[in-house]
């Protein structure tokens, strides 16, 4: 699991209860029930609600949380329930949990967060062996400086959705003013049946506002088995038996001060104190080992990797215990495969493995028309793909063709550190492949990715597990052989941006005319491959090289089934070719943060999809306007503004304890050739060359003349996908000059 | 707000999403039909409007799903949608119906059905039938002729029995092809309209609501008296309109007690009538925040006073009681007042629902009117919206009422001032700056800084002044009146501009004004078809003082610029004197509706504003 930004904890906690909330029909048990839980949950003999003010350091804050606590509770009974054909025995789960925090809120912005708050007051999902049913109460107290406290009256609630299944609420909270103090809570009651699981916690120790009083509080019943881990400096879990033996964990950590200072490419799992928990049905029976369950009743603080490695690889078998997997391809990929067949004694393996992965990648993502779902043609290119589910069939396809290769495991490079993982879903995978390959590693990040990918997310990645998971059909994971490796890193060249602009002044003055060629490389490639590239051409493109000789359009129409389909693609393409446009202007929009004037020749050159031509290059005619200005007879040319929109860093911004953990390392390059008009000359060009270079980075230009043309060449370089902290000067440094740079000027002189 | 009206208009707004993905021609209606019958109900709802309609879709080039969604609420029941695909019902036809919510409205009883047509091929055919109800004939307000799609050919009956004394009104004819019949039939009258070939009607950004835009005919429910009941009047005259209103007002049920205790708290010291105003006005806007609920009856009876009060929450209606019981609670002529904000096109001339939107507080002062809305957060005493300016006014006055129009406000309401102190220091500019905003220029820069942390304030601002040029660099910033919106918000900093000044030899070459306001406004006229609102008249005023180094003087001065135009002025000028420049640059927009027809030469102007803009000072030294 990701997590994007470090201030998640409450936005977790609530969108997880109000997105799965559920179940009584009738409303009047539900006030019942919520007088009750709400009688209890204010009676709760906890100090720190009772808490009126924040220290006077903290007014200039936007809120300071007074208190926050998580409390769950955990049970399960045995049931007997008829399911399909007869009385089928089943545990039913219960899980209370409880969200409660007091908030002093001390601006108008922190008056708007708690005014409106929504939520899925019942959801109920049902089906064979699978009954959920969550039901979410709300608490709310506004506390005014005088001490005066005001519950919120539950029938202020609006019903903003009213079925069956579900019912979706929203209050507006009352007489709430800048110096109140909030205590609500969210509490999330949830019954269901065993064949679902238990969604994790993680709670963050960390906000950008200071938090007085922060707990957390589990009792778990003995039928559950509990893992948990402490993260980053997060304090631990203290333990105890409770009534019924059951288990009891809790946190307490008081004034946390707020986060300050930049959080730009951080990695929350490994650099902000955090604590993880899982709440698990144990099982000790006959199928115990099998399903790898935890023992009922245990606690395990810090489990080896190797639990959740084994969970992994328990998915694999039953996989293939379940069906066999059968590859069938379409025609074209099809018959392509033959030929790869017949002739693979003479491909070296390196070849036959990049065959092997283009086949698979035209049948799975463009061989698609069996269904004749336009739209699904259309959006291909676009598509999210399950990164790990792909590069699974890619490798379960490479074995069914003899290529043996093993499943590489690792956690992402922002997401726990390998040995500090808390679930099989931490683990990500790809292939790599045996037989000596000089670039063994197959992963999946798009539908253009080209054969031996490593997903930015892995590189660097240190003893990373390989898992030989033998034939097929082997579903005994202990004869699946295990080790280790260190995955490479790609250097920032490899990760490029190069922009080759031929610039000159239109014949309206105003306007810069620009020929410009982009060439992506690396982990760069991908966004605007999705952009800009169309299926059509994507297809074209590769069934040639599956020796098919015509178009997916006259094949259609050859068929009598498919003829008419044939016609409706035909224009539907037709539109998306001629939609295509505003895909180039909106990337060279966002490119140059400037106003383009018109677009005109603009193409995708080489689509980057295949390893002997690797870049995306595209290119496109445009007339920017509001980068030349007038004085008098000279023209000023703010040339610096060609690089396109920089990274600005300011204020809190520039401060940072936090190492820093960007995506991967990379580099830009421009090499822009203007051409003096006649009759002028350039002036200020010596005012151009910069060069900011350090361990973590650079920005250089060089600025020379030829003739009647001015030669920038300009490069900003990211060395490193992680820093540390003490590198982020360095860091400022390079970036404020690329900033700064694209202040740039030069001036045309009108000769004599 | 008051309630919405349910009707295509949710439709049309709803439009640029859900059909975004398909082409202008790829699904056409080729042929619609609504009828509207008034009919006689039972003794709850004694009049009720049966709607029937049905539209045959094509697919004319590819096969795609397409949305549709139809609206109604608890007046307006949707009795029953068929789909059928190729003269077959639909399978499986699930349609989907949520609560519908827009424009911020907390709460609204507005809902709405949606669900998939599936063209499966081209030339593939699907009718959609739909019938509904209005309950009461009053919230029977508009009929709208176009739709998202090409349309073909669509006829529009309305019938009404003669027992019933409606007007239809037309609006936005002109441009459309379409033909009116009436004619006499039995016991009623048919009004028949018929729109062909009317192009897809599709809002695009910061254009006027679609009763300005639309053809439709607005429905004017005036008096019924069915055959098995007496007679009823529904809005006959404006007095019928503005004496139901008033019943929902004596509905209300006011405590005078716990709101006058607070207005008196609130002007306690306060001598002045006016300023006891503005004290309890700013209260309001700071205090009570806009939540509206529409619900029922609920979208047009003020909540009380008291509730608000206790609430801190409210909506337009439930403030502008709020205010109007304070004000009357200190002895001030405080009236409710209901008007349609400039989304709408009509006026009190045709008595209907449809006519407004909105509620407000008028104070009658000794003969002169204030008009005080305090949904309006951030904007001054006196000072008054774009959105409600010109707009007529129906203000309570006991049984009757007073009609008055809002006055229109000058532009110069708005102000927003820059003025810069700056000399010239290697190649950097150094110096003092004053800003200012008045008015709606406020209300939007106030609305930013208020919703953001307090912390983080200063940060915030001096990143918006920065415009993300990190050579623009602030200190010493001071801020006034940030909580005081009656008066202007002002701030004052020390400003180190570096590299703003290019230096060639003994030339230096200078941009006065790097915020060139409106450089970005020219507009596409091809893609352009619809007018552009502006959110409101403008006034940009933005002057520098630089004085040259020693020995320095003007090598070349850019000309003058000098635009006039009766809706908008662009000026700029440079002037020497002595050692000193003096840059002056003001726009003024007169008036915030830029039609389609002007966009050519707006454009040009902008275009020759843009060059003014380009034109840099050069100094040699």
């Amino acid at each position: 699991m990701m997590i994007r930004s470090p201030y998640a904890f409450l936005l977790i906690c609530l969108c997880a209860a109000m997105q799965m909330a559920t179940a009584q029909t009738d409303g009047g048990k539900y006030h019942e029930t919520a007088e009750s839980i709400r009688k209890e949950i204010w009676g709760w003999d906890r100090p720190e609600f009772a808490r009126r003010s924040a220290p006077a350091e903290h007014a200039k804050y936007s809120k300071v949380v007074l208190a926050r606590r998580l409390d769950v509770s955990a049970d399960s009974k045995k049931k007997i329930a008829w399911r399909g054909l007869g009385l089928t025995p089943y545990r039913e789960l219960s899980l209370m949990e409880v969200l409660r925090e007091a908030v002093q809120l001390n601006d108008q912005s922190a008056v708007s967060e708690y005014s409106e708050i929504s939520y899925t007051q019942l959801e109920r999902r049902s089906g064979f062996l699978m009954d959920r049913t969550t039901v979410i109460y709300l608490g709310i107290k506004v506390i005014k400086p005088n001490g005066e406290t005001r519950e919120i009256n539950a029938d202020d609630i609006v019903l903003t959705t009213d079925l069956k299944k579900r019912k979706e609420a929203k209050i507006a909270v009352p007489d709430l003013q800048s110096g109140d103090i909030v205590d609500f809570f969210v509490a999330k009651q949830t019954n269901m049946s065993q064949l679902e699981e238990i969604p994790p916690y993680l709670f963050l120790f960390y906000d950008e506002v200071p938090i007085l009083h922060c707990s957390m509080h589990f009792e778990v019943g003995k039928k559950y088995a509990v893992e948990y881990r402490s993260y980053n400096g997060a304090p631990e879990f203290k333990t105890a038996k409770g009534e019924d033996n059951d288990n009891v964990l809790d946190i307490v950590k008081e004034n946390i001060p707020a986060a300050e200072g930049s959080n730009l490419w951080t990695a929350p799992f490994r650099q902000l104190p955090m604590v993880r928990l899982n709440i698990l049905l144990g099982n000790k029976g006959l199928l115990a080992s099998r399903l790898n369950a935890r023992t009922p009743g245990e606690l395990y603080k810090n489990q080896p990797s190797e639990e959740y490695l084994e969970d992994k690889l328990r998915r694999i078998a039953n996989r293939r215990s379940g069906s066999r997997l059968v590859f069938t391809m379409g025609k074209t990929s099809g018959d392509y495969l033959k030929q790869v067949r017949k002739n693979k004694n003479k491909m070296s393996q390196d070849s036959l493995v990049r065959e092997l992965f283009y086949i698979f990648r035209f049948d799975t993502f463009l061989d698609q028309t069996k269904s004749k779902d336009i739209q699904k043609l259309l959006e291909m290119p676009s598509i999210q793909l399950d990164e790990n589910l792909v590069s699974f069939f890619l490798g379960e396809f490479f074995k069914s063709e003899e290529v043996d290769g093993y499943m590489v495991y690792s956690t992402l490079n922002r997401g726990p550190r390998m040995n500090e993982i808390l679930s099989s879903d931490d683990l990500h995978n790809i292939i790599m492949v045996r037989g000596g390959l000089d670039a063994p590693f197959y992963g999946f990040g798009s539908v253009f990715t080209t054969p031996a990918y490593l997903p930015y997310y892995f590189e660097g990645a240190k003893r990373a597990l390989i898992v030989n998971t033998r034939g097929l059909s082997e579903t005994n994971i202990k004869k699946f052989e295990k080790s280790f490796i260190d995955l490479p890193a790609s250097q920032a060249y490899e990760n490029g941006r190069v922009e080759k602009m031929d610039v000159s002044l239109s014949s309206d003055p105003s306007l810069l005319e620009i020929k410009r060629k982009s060439i992506l490389r690396g982990h760069y490639k991908s966004e605007e491959q999705q952009r800009l590239i169309l299926f059509e051409d994507y297809y074209d493109a590769e069934r040639k090289y599956f020796n098919d000789p015509k178009t997916l359009i006259e094949k259609l129409s050859d068929g009598r089934k498919t003829k008419k389909f044939a016609e409706e693609l035909e224009s539907a393409f037709a539109e998306a070719r001629e939609k295509n446009k505003e895909s180039f202007l909106e990337e060279a929009r966002s490119f140059f943060d400037e106003e383009i004037k018109e677009i005109k020749n603009y193409k995708v050159d080489n689509m980057g999809v295949r390893h002997t031509n690797p870049d995306l290059v595209f290119s496109a005619e445009l007339k920017l306007d509001g980068l030349v200005k007038r004085a008098g007879s000279s023209y000023i040319i703010d040339i610096g503004k060609l690089q396109g929109g920089q990274l600005s860093l300011e204020g809190d911004q520039r401060k940072r304890t936090l190492d820093v953990y960007a995506p991967f390392s990379r580099s830009l390059q421009y090499d822009i050739h203007f051409a003096i008009p006649e009759g002028y000359s350039v002036e200020g060009l010596d005012a151009l060359n910069k060069r900011v270079e350090n361990a973590a980075g650079s920005f250089a230009c060089e600025a020379t003349s030829a003739g009647q043309s001015i030669i920038l060449k300009v490069q900003k370089s990211y060395n490193h996908a992680f820093e540390p902290a003490s590198n982020w000067k360095d860091m400022l440094a390079f970036i404020d000059a690329a900033k700064e740079w694209s202040n740039a000027r030069i001036v045309l002189k009108k000769n004599g | 707000m008051l309630r919405p009206y349910i009707s295509i208009v949710l439709l049309l707004l709803l439009v640029p999403c859900l059909f975004a993905q398909d082409s202008d021609d790829n699904i056409t209606i080729e042929s619609a039909r609504e009828i509207y019958r008034f009919a006689a109900g039972d003794a709850s709802h004694p009049v009720v409007v049966k709607q029937t309609s049905v539209a045959s879709y094509l697919c004319n080039k590819y096969r795609v799903a397409v949305p549709i969604a139809e609206f109604y609420n608890d007046q307006v029941q949707l009795d029953e949608i068929i789909v059928k695909i190729n003269d077959s019902k639909l399978k499986n036809f699930k349609p989907v119906h949520e609560f519908y919510s827009s424009n911020g409205i907390f709460y609204s009883d507005a809902r709405v059905c949606y669900f998939s047509l599936p063209f499966e091929k081209k030339w593939g055919r699907a009718e959609v039938s739909i019938q509904k109800t209005a309950l009461d004939p009053r919230y029977f307000t508009s009929i709208y002729f176009t739709e998202p799609f090409f349309l073909k050919k669509k006829e529009v009956q309305v019938i009404v029995p003669r027992w019933m004394k409606v007007e239809l009104k037309e609006f936005n004819f002109q441009g459309y092809s379409i033909s009116r019949q009436t004619r006499a039939e039995g016991d009623v009258d048919i009004h028949t309209y018929t729109i062909e070939n009317a192009k897809a009607l599709v809002p695009e950004k910061q254009s006027p609501g679609m009763s300005w835009l639309a053809p439709h005919l607005l429905v004017l429910t005036k008096q019924a008296s069915p055959p098995a009941g007496s007679q009823i009047t529904y809005f006959n005259a404006l007095s019928d309109q503005y004496a139901w209103y008033r019943s929902l007002v004596k509905q209300i049920g006011n405590d005078a007690a716990p709101v006058k205790s607070k207005a008196l708290e609130l002007t306690k010291g306060i001598g002045d009538d006016t300023e006891k105003v503005k004290a309890l006005y700013l209260w309001v806007q700071e205090n009570i925040r806009y939540i509206a609920y529409e619900d029922g009856i609920a979208g047009f009876r003020p909540e009380k006073a008291q509730e608000v009060l206790a609430k801190k929450y409210g909506d337009c209606k439930g403030m502008a009681n709020l205010m109007a019981e304070m004000l009357k609670a200190i002895g001030l002529d405080g009236r409710l007042a209901w008007l349609g904000t400039n989304h709408i096109a009509y006026d009190y001339s045709a008595p209907s629902l449809a006519v407004d939107n909105h509620m407000i507080c008028v104070w009658m002062n000794k003969g002169q009117v204030f008009y005080l809305d305090a949904t309006e957060k951030y904007i001054g005493f006196n000072e008054i919206a774009e959105r409600i300016q010109g707009r007529p006014i129906l203000i309570e006055d006991g049984e009757n009422y007073l009609l008055r129009n809002v006055p229109v406000a000058n532009p110069l309401q708005n102000t927003s001032l820059e003025k810069r102190y700056l000399t010239i220091e290697g190649n950097d500019l150094k110096g003092k700056v004053v800003q200012l905003w008045k008015g709606e220029s406020k209300e939007w820069l106030l609305s930013l800084l208020h919703s953001t942390q307090r912390d983080k304030l200063e940060d915030v601002l001096k990143r918006f002044l920065a415009a993300g040029n990190i050579n623009y660099q602030i200190s010493n910033l001071r801020i006034f009146n940030l909580q005081d919106y009656n008066a202007d918000f002002k701030i004052e900093y020390d400003l180190l501009f570096k590299n703003a000044v290019v230096s060639i030899g003994n030339e230096m070459f200078l941009e006065m004004d790097n915020r060139k306001d409106f450089s970005k406004m020219s507009f596409d006229a091809e893609e352009r078809k619809l007018p552009y609102q502006f959110s409101f008249k403008n006034h940009m005023v933005f002057e520098t003082e630089l004085d040259l180094p020693v020995n320095a003087k003007v090598a070349s001065l850019p000309s003058f610029l000098e635009i006039d135009h009766h809706a908008y002025s662009m000026k700029g000028i440079y002037k020497v004197n002595a050692a000193r420049i003096t840059y002056q640059r003001e726009i003024l927009l007169k008036n915030t509706l830029l039609q389609p027809e002007q966009i050519p030469e707006w454009n040009e102007n902008i275009g020759r504003l843009n060059a003014f803009y380009n034109n840099q000072l050069a100094i040699s030294h």
